[in-house]
């Protein structure tokens, strides 16, 4: 009944019926025009040319492209690297602050407030990674050098910041530890908004464990609220650079924790290749959209 | 004590006899305390004995010119003998009045003999404050309302000032004894020359206390006069010219304050900290009368502890309480009725004018602190350098090092030290009205650890670290209690019985804050005043504010109102290439990094600076080869604004102990390192990996410098790829990897901490560093010096690399002239020592700016010696060029580097590998502008 009614309504869609609603989506409209469309159609064109920045853009084809894949030494490790992190994190800390906020719900409303607060501090707290350089620091009084010194573990002060093999799994931590905040807050008011009334319909309905109450109700309740925090999460993730970049550098040695945003602005802004640097975010764009168009599918299956 | 007595005698005048004769200086005297308790039974007497300037007995040829007005002009280094008659066994403070002969001097530096000998250590270097005026008490204004921080100029005739301990830990100015009879003194200028106007021998007095003092007036009787209110800011010779007016704008009750415009309104705060600096006000007494003191202040910089001041009215101080004005820590501003338990302090003024002296001053009780956690300190030091002597800074947990039968006296020297820090302690809570605060928080801490220690004998060697940072952090404490910051809005002068109207109340504060909010809205925050002026050019500068501040004032003072040309100085974070992208550049962009005139002046970005008919002129204020970096074929983007370079410290007291002395070469240098080592201390030498574009390949530490002092150049000689994977090339590379491999010095470190411990004795670090040192290493003041870099053995070269920043101008500006004006301007030796001046007396000497003008880098105040290894090391630094392309350059360095380190390829692998992606980057570019 309900979903005929539905359909009779855009049946009759009609511009005299519609145009409030339409007048109040144009300032929107017009703002992410502007700032969102515009620049993406801006970048798609001059990543075909050589714009250097200063100099009018010419047009060369699908130069870029071919440099990108082809003869770039870098690009293919930055790519490893924004997949790697991406793959990583994204899954991780969604799924990290997903179990966190299921647990966390439980506990009486002060202290899940607390703690809420407590899990999204480090978001709110814009730049609050530099605290890892000190722990990470490789200087001998670096905090877990230091540690690691005095309990007999090291000889010698690593250099943790600045040998491949750790800076990685760094940059991993310090990137969960930080971005799991949203998507946190975002799931547990998911959880709030479900219904009493559903879980003790459920009850009667034969649910025996809290596993089935988890599968059958409350994932399938709030499958919009995942999806939000699970694209959240994974294109904060494809967008990493500024923690990365402050621990690391840049370039970071051998470019192993570099991404693909970091990679764009020094392209862009260093090295003043504007063309080459527009060629790179189309390409990240669209691994982007790829990405997210395999989420909503898992998390179609996972919910239903 | 007469405090009316303003008669000096003129007791002899003595007999001038010049004859060329050389003070002869004989074995080293004791300390002053020690000079002090050896003759304490004498006491003050008599009146003041004084002699002019040109009345000397004895000087050697060319020491003095005799002026008019009977002062001399004493050359720098030369000594002049005055002939004294003390009537009686006395002690005396000696009173110099002297004027600098160049404005440019902070102090000057004098000693002092008595009879042909330096009485104890100390006099052998006196500091002597220049004293300093606003240019005008009338302050500018500009077009909005705002007042401009006054120019600070040397203030003109004599200044008057005592032989005193300018690290503040004896309060009162030094005491000399002299018996009856017949003495010189003689008078050294150190350094610099100086003018001396008179030389006074000042009986030493005990002040009475105030009870004594007050019993000589008559209390009840009662004056009719208006209380005189001073404001702070308008004064007259402060001993530094870091005390600049300042504004505080969200407080109404500071006088005079304005809503809408900025007032400069107080003086001091962490600018007026340092013992021995004055402040003085003139002022007129309508009557004769006994008068009290009102204090408007704020001392919320010092948390939780007091800040001292010594009250002089004119250069007297009328009784004892008056040298230990406790100003308790406030959050905001507040008046403080001079006095004790509700009882104001009542001085006694003859009707006319008198000047208000206030100095900065430990008290007695901080300069007693100060010299108990001295002594503990350097009691801990040698303790810790004996524990790491037998563990190394980082022991192994699990051993047993024995260290309370290896160290004799151990346990013995840890109780004693730890009895004293506890005693000490207590003394600072009791002191501070019985609750804690930071200083003896981190006593407590470093007692906590000690106990620990003493408990543990056998695991002692596992706190070596901890005992380390607390250590430090005492250590800065030993400095940061010296610190006595006081903000003074005004002092109030009036009649005993009369009540100060402090008119603050809960709601005016309110109404003042509505006020300033509601004009917010409509103040405009752009610093220019005429936008559509024709001669307005537009700034960009990614300076801090504080220095932003500084240029804007300096630019509206000096800059507009001798061209005309208006500037709109804008702090943006924005790179220019944001600009740029946009189409809205400034025609001035001032701290470019390294790599930017170069590579945004290809791209034609940038004017070329030489087409100005007067370039070369201008190049000449600075080193020859400082516009390299920023000259590509043939053009100049960019003048130089800052030049840093690296020199050597060394900890002479501890080189001396290893009988060490300064290595010249880097072999040399090497040896030592060793040696070091053996003693399980280390040495230090920089390596920074840099972020992208921020700077160039000089500033990565050591690299650079080996190459150049080996004669070779990172680029080919057409500049189209680098040149720094040819054999000769890798073999640089190579000894300075296997300074690291081989030698084991640390990859990073906390250099300017270490030095000052002792665990880095020797290092390599840019000059700048000696600034923190001054500023914040008390404890090692004169232990340490500045040496050149090693040399090449080969070569002998001691070049080193550069690193700064410069200024250039945009290509599309439409006033080219009045942007060069300004360039000129901004790089001109005057206006970069006042701005320097500027920006130390807001941030200390650490603000100094290091400047790329060789005249201005002069100009500023150093240590003779000090400035002679800058100076010479300054022109044996070599530029680096730039080439479109070149931070490949520094990244390949810093891949390569890294991968040698990390043991992941030899040397030759990966210099070959990294170079040959800097050569792609750098061919790319160069094709990219070869038609340019």
């Amino acid at each position: 009944m309900k979903q005929k009614s539905l359909k009779q309504r855009s049946r009759k869609w009609s511009f005299a019926e519609q145009w409030p609603m339409i007048l109040m989506v144009i300032p929107f409209m017009l703002v992410f025009l502007v700032m969102i469309v515009i620049p993406i159609i801006a970048s798609i064109v001059l990543s075909f040319t050589n714009f250097d920045a200063i100099q009018f853009p010419k047009f060369v084809g699908l130069d870029n492209y071919m440099r990108m894949f082809v003869s770039d030494d870098v690009f293919p490790i930055v790519f490893k690297n924004t997949l790697v992190i991406a793959v990583v994190v994204g899954p991780i800390g969604f799924l990290m602050s997903f179990v966190l906020a299921w647990f966390v719900n439980e506990f009486s409303t002060g202290l899940r407030t607390a703690l809420s607060f407590m899990f999204y501090a480090p978001s709110l707290v814009g730049n609050a990674y530099f605290i890892w350089q000190i722990l990470f620091s490789g200087d001998a009084y670096g905090y877990i050098n230091n540690l690691l010194l005095s309990i007999g573990v090291i000889t010698e002060p690593i250099q943790w910041l600045k040998e491949p093999q750790y800076i990685l799994g760094i940059v991993i931590i310090v990137q969960i530890w930080q971005s799991m905040g949203v998507s946190f807050l975002s799931s547990i008011s998911g959880l709030q908004n479900i219904s009493r009334d559903i879980y003790e319909a459920g009850a009667i309905d034969g649910i025996r464990s809290r596993w089935q109450e988890l599968r059958y109700i409350t994932l399938p309740s709030m499958s919009n609220m995942l999806l939000f925090s699970a694209v959240m999460q994974i294109s904060g993730a494809f967008s990493v650079s500024a923690v990365a970049q402050a621990l690391a550098g840049y370039p970071s040695v051998e470019y192993s924790v570099d991404t693909i945003v970091s990679y764009m602005t020094d392209v862009g802004e260093t090295r003043f290749e504007m063309g080459y640097a527009s060629a790179i975010s189309v390409v990240l764009l669209l691994m982007m959209v790829a990405f997210r168009a395999i989420v909503g599918k898992l998390l179609k299956v996972v919910t239903k | 004590m007469d405090i009316k007595r303003k008669v000096q005698f003129i007791l002899s005048a003595l007999v001038a006899v010049c004859i060329a004769a050389q003070v002869g200086v004989t074995a080293a005297p004791a300390n002053y305390s020690e000079y002090k308790s050896g003759s304490t039974s004498v006491t003050s007497a008599g009146d003041d004995l004084k002699v002019k300037g040109s009345d000397f007995s004895l000087c050697n040829d060319s020491a003095v010119t005799t002026e008019n007005d009977g002062s001399i002009t004493l050359n720098a280094d030369k000594t002049v003998e005055y002939k004294f008659n003390v009537p009686s066994d006395s002690v005396y403070n000696i009173y110099l009045s002297y004027a600098a002969l160049t404005d440019n001097k902070s102090e000057l530096n004098i000693g002092i003999m008595l009879d042909g000998k330096y009485p104890f250590e100390e006099a052998q270097s006196l500091s002597f404050p220049t004293a300093w005026n606003n240019e005008t008490n009338d302050f500018e204004v500009d077009k909005k309302g705002n007042q401009l921080s006054p120019k600070q100029v040397m203030a003109e005739g004599y200044f008057t000032y005592p032989a005193y301990d300018d690290t503040g830990v004896e309060i009162k100015p030094y005491e000399f004894f002299l018996s009856a009879g017949t003495h010189t003194v003689s008078i050294m200028a150190i350094g610099d020359g100086v003018k001396l106007g008179e030389v006074k021998l000042s009986p030493a007095e005990n002040e009475p206390s105030y009870k004594e003092y007050i019993k000589n007036y008559d209390t009840d009787s009662k004056i009719d006069a208006k209380p005189v209110v001073l404001q702070a800011e308008e004064s007259v010779n402060k001993t530094s010219f870091a005390l600049i007016p300042k504004s505080d704008t969200l407080n109404y009750a500071v006088m005079p304050s304005n809503p809408k415009s900025i007032m400069l309104n107080y003086m001091g705060g962490t600018s007026w900290q340092t013992s021995g600096e004055q402040i003085s006000w003139t002022f007129n007494a309508e009557k004769d009368g006994l008068y009290k003191f009102v204090f408007h202040y704020k001392q919320s910089d010092s948390i939780n502890r007091a800040s001292y001041r010594h009250l002089m009215i004119d250069e007297k101080t009328p009784f004892s309480e008056a040298r230990n004005l406790k100003f308790d820590y406030t959050t905001g501003w507040q008046t403080y009725e001079l006095g004790e338990d509700d009882e104001p302090y009542l001085v006694w003024l003859t009707k006319g004018e008198h000047t208000l002296t206030l100095e900065a001053t430990l008290g007695s009780n901080t300069s007693d602190y100060y010299k108990r956690l001295g002594e503990i300190c350097e009691s801990l030091n040698s303790v810790y350098l004996n524990i790491i002597k037998i563990t190394g800074t980082s022991p192994d947990i699990n051993r047993d090092y024995d260290l309370f039968i290896q160290i004799p006296d151990l346990e013995e020297t840890l109780t004693d030290n730890r009895n004293a820090l506890k005693k000490l302690s207590d003394d600072i809570v009791a002191d501070n009205g019985g609750s804690t605060n930071e200083l003896s928080a981190a006593l407590d801490k470093m007692i906590l650890i000690i106990d620990k220690m003493i408990k543990a004998p056998y695991g002692a060697h596992q706190y070596v670290s901890t005992f380390y940072s607390n250590y430090s952090s005492i250590s800065t404490w030993l400095q940061d209690m010296k610190n006595m910051p006081l903000a003074l809005d005004y002092v109030a002068v009036m009649p005993a019985e009369s009540d100060f109207d402090d008119d603050s109340s809960f709601f005016k504060g309110i109404k003042y804050r509505v006020l300033r909010l509601l004009a917010s809205f409509s103040s405009d925050y752009d610093t220019s005043d005429a936008e559509s002026h024709d001669k307005t050019i537009t700034v960009w500068t990614a300076l801090g504010r504080d220095q932003a501040n500084a240029i804007d004032t300096m630019i509206k003072q000096d800059f507009t109102a001798k061209t005309g040309i208006n500037v709109n100085l804008k702090i943006v974070s924005a790179t220019l290439i944001n600009g740029l992208l946009s189409d809205n550049v400034p025609d001035v962009m001032l701290d470019m990094t390294r790599p930017q005139p170069v590579n945004y002046g290809v791209r034609n970005a940038l004017y070329d600076l030489r087409e100005f008919e007067d370039y070369d002129e201008v190049m000449e204020r600075f080193q020859d080869g400082a516009d390299i970096p920023y000259t590509y074929k043939g053009k100049t983007y960019a003048i130089p604004t800052t030049q840093l370079f690296n020199v050597m410290f060394y900890r002479t007291d501890i080189l001396e102990k290893l009988n060490l002395s300064v290595p010249q070469t880097w072999s040399e240098f090497m040896d030592a390192s060793v040696s070091i080592q053996r003693s399980n201390m280390e040495v230090y030498i920089p390596y920074a990996s840099v972020l992208a574009a921020s700077a160039g390949i000089g500033s990565t530490g050591l690299y650079p410098t080996l190459m150049l002092q080996k004669g070779l150049s990172f680029y080919n000689d057409d500049c189209t790829a680098t040149a720094i994977s040819t054999p000769k090339s890798i073999s640089v590379f190579n000894n300075l990897i296997k300074m690291y491999t081989d030698y084991k010095i640390q990859k990073s470190a906390d250099f300017y901490n270490r030095f000052r411990m002792g665990i880095m004795p020797l290092g390599i670090a840019p000059y700048s560093t000696y600034f923190n040192f001054v500023q914040m290493a008390p404890e090692i003041q004169g232990k340490y010096s500045m040496a050149l870099v090693p040399a090449d053995n080969q070569t002998g070269s001691r070049a080193v690399s550069v690193d700064g920043g410069a200024c250039a101008i945009i290509k599309k500006t439409k006033k080219p002239d009045a942007a060069w004006e300004f360039l000129k301007w901004y790089t001109s030796a005057d206006v970069v020592v006042e701005y320097s001046r500027r920006v130390e007396s807001i941030q200390g000497l650490v603000g100094r700016i290091q400047t790329s003008n060789i005249e201005a880098l002069n100009k500023m105040d150093w240590a003779e010696d000090q400035l002679a290894i800058i100076n010479e090391q300054w022109k044996l630094a070599k530029e680096i060029p730039e080439v479109p392309g070149s931070y490949y350059l520094l990244r390949a360095v810093d891949q390569a580097y890294w991968s040698v380190i990390n043991g992941k390829q030899n040397s030759k692998d990966a210099i070959a590998y990294w170079s040959a992606s800097a050569d792609a980057e750098i061919e790319r570019k160069y094709l990219e502008f070869a038609d340019n």
